[in-house]
């Protein structure tokens, strides 16, 4: 499937008269990119479901915000990232007491579009120790393979800063490991 | 469990998550439907729907033109008045009195000029009598 030329949907995303079919060009292009994204954060995919959906809706009540200072696919994913925080939080806003510290990756087990081995498992449930911004860093890199200066523009942050902020999460996953092995 | 390799082995990059079945195909189209229409679409519909209604034009509406020339005048004729009553009252309350000024003068005059002459009170009473 071939998808129209960012620069070509941003012009005719500024125009009113072909706004709504290049948006629609542009949720097609988009899905699955940002699905990944927001999947890997907050793990259900009924939640991603909705957190896309209001992604999606975001954007197109800002679409005269955007001006092209950025890219369209760093705009794109900045908001989904902001979205996926937002809900991460209204979440652990209606955890409970009895909640287990691995949270949602606790519900993975049961969770019929969870298709991990024993080893996925884990590495899901260390990887909610972490805080929300390294958590992203390394889905970020280790899932999607993101190149750190797309990174950087996305979460605004120095290539030195994510380096280090992903080095640690690496060490405190394999820390995770070797305690619970 | 088997030791997860976090740097180098692409087999563990494998994410673990699914999603249904043409979930992706059919994601635009439901997305889409919670899209509002374009203003452009939006403003055709409306103008196919809904009557346009004329305002309805009253007498008052017809002569308000005329009201408000009328008014103007006399807003500007009444302001040239109070204008040409200031000026007037102005004029009179800094006016010279020189009637004031000219009898002092005078009275000088004559009293320089009796001096000049070396006329004294005797000369002026037989001149004023004309006894002289």
């Amino acid at each position: 499937m071939s998808y129209l030329d960012d620069s070509l949907i941003t012009r005719q995303l500024h125009d009113p008269a072909t706004r709504r079919r290049a948006f629609e060009e542009l949720v097609k292009k988009y899905t699955a990119q940002l699905y990944w994204q927001i999947r890997h954060m907050v793990l259900s995919h009924d939640d991603t479901n909705d957190v896309l959906q209001n992604t999606f809706i975001k954007v197109w009540t800002n679409l005269d915000n955007f001006r092209g200072d950025s890219k369209l696919a760093t705009w794109l994913y900045r908001i989904a990232v902001n979205e996926s925080l937002t809900f991460i939080q209204k979440r652990k806003d209606t955890l409970t007491i009895d909640d287990t510290e691995a949270g949602p990756a606790a519900e993975l087990e049961s969770d019929p579009y969870f298709d991990g081995d024993e080893t996925d498992l884990q590495l899901q449930k260390a990887l909610q120790t972490l805080p929300e911004k390294q958590r992203i860093v390394f889905n970020m890199k280790y899932f999607q393979e993101m190149k750190y200066e797309d990174m950087s523009e996305i979460l605004k942050t120095s290539v030195g800063s994510l380096k280090a902020s992903y080095h640690f999460a690496v060490e405190k996953i394999e820390n995770y490991f070797n305690a619970n092995d | 469990m088997k030791q997860i390799d976090l740097t180098n082995n692409p087999k563990s990059k494998k994410s673990p998550f699914k999603v249904p079945e043409d979930y992706f195909e059919n994601f635009a189209t439901q997305m889409m439907t919670q899209i509002p229409e374009t203003i452009s679409v939006e403003k055709t519909n409306m103008a196919k729907n809904v009557e346009v209604l004329e305002p309805t034009i009253t007498i008052f509406t017809r002569i308000k033109p005329y009201i408000y020339l009328a008014a103007t005048i006399c807003g500007l004729a009444f302001g040239v008045k109070v204008y040409q009553i200031q000026k007037q009252y102005y004029a009179e309350k800094h006016q010279t009195p020189v009637a004031t000024v000219n009898e002092a003068q005078a009275a000088q005059f004559v009293d320089d000029a009796c001096d000049f002459m070396m006329i004294d009170d005797h000369d002026v009473y037989s001149c004023a009598t004309n006894t002289f």
